[in-house]
């Protein structure tokens, strides 16, 4: 049994070296380097010396005298700053820039030689040794900048430099730079001169500001602030750090905008209102990038955007001037909207939240509310473009969809359009021009329509144009066969009943001749649509008649199918005939309200075809006029007050059932509910077509309790139910 | 280009014996890097490394052609199990040398400032350390003991919890 010696190692000697030799070569060459003459030393040679000293644990005193040349090195370098100045504190500056860089410089070699340092004593004990480099900085730093004047002293001057050029004055941007730089690189540039150079610039820009607010316009002074924050940009840029920027911005924005908020908006003279009042486009995209830097600005220019475009927009609808003609009013409230529309996208950079109030101004001048007319009023401008027949109307149809959103009550609107887009559909200036081209516009508001509102919405206004394309198949077939036989140019219109307006029944009575062509029509009708029934409505339409004068002259008169049957009346009797309202009324079947305002354009000064004095009215013999063919038929005009209230109730009337057809869908599905639920419920799904009353919700819900389709609950009186 | 690759060192040991290397290889040591950088780029420069004997200079200029482009491992820290398991094979054979050049060695590496030749020849000698007495350890490393025997039964004491487990 041995035992096998355990192997041995032996440490290696190495040879115990003589500290205060090694020392005394390392401070040596530190001296040579602080004084930039160290092209001789052999940099292996300082590490290696510095390595042996670490290896033979005098790491730590290495580490001690090391910092200890570094402190009596700045506090030489702070002697030699503040020794009496040369030129001023610009001196100063070029001084302390160039000694530090040397500094730095020197710090940085002295790192490298003592490189084993950081490996092991640093190392180990990172929180009472910092490595070299950093400990370079961090003496410069406590002793020099702040343990001694030349940190306060730097400052001084380059906010005085600072100052110099804002004044105007050139002054030497590197030198700044140089001692920007430094402090940043140790870490104080935010303390020492970034806090500092904000606090001067806050008084700085506040009393400029001051004695700028009443000297300028709002425009020029918007233009100034513009100006410095250009200014301060250019100043971080070339001698200042980046996070500079975004704080200086803010102190213009606070000191010469927040505190100035009221006089840039309010001033009646210059102020918001006043800018947008003129369109001074460009001077309100300053105002806005200006405004952008600081949110809460940009809230209250939201804010009294507004307000200004809503309170401009009510003055305008309660203008009586303006109301008394619809169409122009339209035009203008467009004009309007464009106006603002216009400022939104070229000096508010096309916002959405600017978009958005602009909307919600309009919505409380333009939504029918304050102006009760609007939706017929839009429809009758809309009417007017219709009829004015010009190409390239998408923007302004475009337009007038816009407006059309805003309405409280788009049933109203609906109702208005379909009765004017009746007119034009039925009129016979349609039927001598393909329906293609001239509906063309008509066919482009009706897709726009159903973009916005949806199928439902146009579903039975494309069912009107159809009728009007089924009805020219329909007459070229019955020309065919029946054209010889009638002696007239005749031409039936077939409306399916339930995509048109409601009309009266008529009480009409046709002359002979048409009667003829209308039972020719029917028969013809009948043979092709077995179990139609057909209603006649020729109150509606129009046609041409042709006046022959005693002296020779005709003249094409184009009326409605009414004014005709009174015409008719002329001829079968003496030429010097009068006739009174009853007995035109009781001949024609037409009801004598509607004979005065069916002879009106007959008698007018334009073209007085008919006399009328206070016994009646008669055959102008001597009728004469420029042109061979006249227009007399009456174009759509606004309701009179009585039509209103008649527009008004019938529209009631249609939406009783949409009220209840609401209320059961809600009921139906709910089973129970409380009625201030109802009432909400029935409100939101009905807001897209009309806002409902409460009460007349109520009354509704009423009828159906005693129409046994709901039930009120026995002991709450609030609370119903559905009855299956 | 290729004088790129072409540009060597030349280290002088401690028995004046000159090694040319290309930079490229002996870029793997810390101090050589930061030497170089004080330096010229054109020169061949000289770096005395008077500390390191030829024969440890030597394995250092093999370790690292034979890993500058292909590192090692990082050898996972405490060491588990044996050296031998967690190590390439090349590296393997590299470390079978005498115990004397193995400490040369160590000091080369953290002269130089060579940290993967470094960690694997410290981790060979913790291996050969691993579950050895206070005493075997001595006897290996020639270490004196300069405890008390007050200091010692003191240390032992509070240490028992180990040589329980």
């Amino acid at each position: 049994m041995f035992k096998k010696s355990a192997p041995k190692i032996n440490a290696p000697k190495s040879e115990i070296i003589d500290t205060t030799e090694s020392w005394t070569l390392l401070f040596t060459a530190i001296q040579q380097i602080f004084s930039n003459e160290c092209s001789n030393l052999s940099y292996e040679e300082l590490y290696r010396t510095a390595y042996d000293l670490v290896q033979q644990r005098h790491g730590e005193s290495l580490y001690d005298n090391v910092l200890e040349c570094l402190k009596y090195r700045v506090n030489t370098i702070v002697k030699r700053i503040l020794k009496p100045l040369k030129d001023g504190d610009h001196g100063l500056l070029r001084d302390v820039t160039t000694e530090w860089e040397n500094y730095s410089l020197a710090v940085g070699m002295i790192s490298n030689v003592m490189m084993y340092l950081n490996r092991t004593v640093v190392l180990n004990n990172p929180d009472d040794y910092s490595p070299i480099s950093a400990l370079g900085f961090i003496l410069f730093r406590e002793n020099a900048i702040k343990g001694s004047e030349v940190g306060d002293r730097t400052r001084r001057q380059v906010l005085q430099l600072i100052q110099k050029e804002r004044d105007g004055e050139t002054v030497d941007k590197m030198l700044i730079k140089g001692s920007v730089n430094m402090l940043n690189k140790l870490s104080c540039y935010e303390q020492e001169l970034e806090g500092p150079f904000l606090t001067s610039s806050s008084n700085y820009y506040a009393n400029l500001s001051q004695s700028l607010v009443d000297a300028s316009s709002v425009p020029e002074y918007l233009r100034i602030v513009k100006t410095k924050l250009k200014e301060e940009a250019f100043r971080v840029q070339y001698y200042l750090l980046d996070p500079t920027k975004q704080k200086i911005e803010q102190i213009i924005s606070e000191e010469m905008i927040t505190n100035h908020l009221g006089t840039i908006m309010d001033s009646t003279s210059s102020g918001f209102g006043i800018m947008l009042r003129d369109d001074k486009i460009s001077d309100l995209k300053t105002q806005y990038n200006i405004f952008a830097i600081n949110p809460s600005h940009i809230k209250e220019l939201i804010k009294k955007f507004r307000s200004h475009v809503a309170s401009h927009g009510l003055s305008f609808v309660n203008d009586e001037q303006i109301t008394k003609d619809p169409t122009l009013f339209i035009k203008n409230l467009l004009d309007l909207k464009r106006k603002y529309k216009h400022i939104v996208k070229e000096s508010f950079d096309a916002n959405p939240l600017l978009s958005t109030a602009l909307d919600e101004a309009f919505r409380q001048f333009a939504d029918g509310t304050v102006q009760s007319r609007m939706a017929e009023y839009l429809s009758l401008y809309l009417d007017s473009l219709m009829r004015s027949n010009e190409q390239d109307q998408d923007q302004t149809l475009d337009d007038v969809i816009d407006m059309f959103m805003y309405l409280k009550d788009s049933d109203v609107f609906e109702n208005y359009y379909k009765t004017h887009l009746s007119k034009r559909l039925l009129s016979s200036r349609n039927m001598h021009q393909t329906v293609e081209s001239q509906s063309c516009t008509e066919k482009v508001f009706v897709t726009k329509l159903k973009l916005e509102c949806g199928y439902q919405f146009t579903s039975k206004i494309e069912g009107m144009f159809n009728d009007v394309r089924l009805s020219r198949i329909a007459m070229d077939q019955f020309e065919k066969t029946n054209k010889s036989t009638l002696g007239l140019d005749f031409y039936v219109n077939v409306l399916t009943h339930s995509f048109w307006p409601t009309y009266d029944p008529t009480t009409l009575i046709l002359p002979h001749q048409l009667k003829q062509c209308c039972r020719a029509f029917q028969e013809h009708y009948d043979s092709v649509h077995n179990g139609r029934r057909i209603t006649w409505q020729p109150n509606l339409g129009d046609g041409l008649v042709i006046a022959n004068y005693p002296n020779g002259s005709k003249y094409e008169l184009l009326c409605t199918t009414s004014q005709i049957c009174i015409l008719d009346c002329f001829n079968a009797c003496e030429a010097n005939q009068v006739w009174s309202e009853e007995e035109l009324s009781s001949t024609t079947g037409i009801p004598i309200r509607d004979i005065q305002r069916q002879m009106t354009p007959l008698c007018s000064s334009r073209h007085r075809v008919i006399i009328k004095d206070e016994n009646g009215y008669c055959w102008n013999e001597e009728f004469k006029h420029a042109s061979t063919r006249l227009r007399i038929a009456a174009i759509s005009t606004k309701e009179t007050t009585q039509q209103v209230h008649q527009t008004e109730s019938k529209i009631e009337m249609d939406r009783k059932p949409i009220i209840e057809a609401a209320i059961v869908k809600i009921m139906k599905s709910r089973k129970t509910m409380y009625d201030n639920q109802l009432i909400e419920s029935v409100v939101t799904i009905l807001r897209p077509t009309f806002v409902p009353s409460p009460i007349e919700i109520k009354k509704r819900v009423e009828s159906l309790v005693e129409r046994e389709f709901l039930e009120r609950d026995e002991k709450e009186q609030s609370l119903f139910r559905y009855l299956a | 280009m290729s004088d790129e690759a072409k540009k060597t060192v030349k280290l002088t040991s401690r028995d004046k014996q000159v090694f040319e290397v290309e930079r490229e290889i002996i870029q793997m040591s810390g101090l050589v890097r930061d030497m170089l950088e004080e330096g010229d780029e054109d020169d061949v420069p000289t770096i005395p490394v008077p500390n390191v004997d030829s024969k440890p200079l030597e394995r250092v200029i093999e370790y690292c052609k034979h890993h500058h482009k292909n590192p090692a491992e990082e050898i996972e820290k405490p060491l588990k199990g044996k050296i031998e398991d967690v190590i390439s094979e090349w590296d393997k054979k590299f470390l079978e040398i005498e115990q004397s050049l193995l400490i040369e060695l160590i000091m080369a590496a953290n002269y130089l400032n060579i940290k993967d030749l470094l960690d694997l020849t410290c981790a060979k000698v913790a291996s050969m350390m691993k579950g050895k007495s206070p005493e075997q350890i001595r006897e290996m490393f020639g270490i004196e003991n300069d405890f008390t025997p007050e200091e010692e039964a003191k240390i032992r004491d509070e240490n028992r919890w180990c040589e329980e487990a």
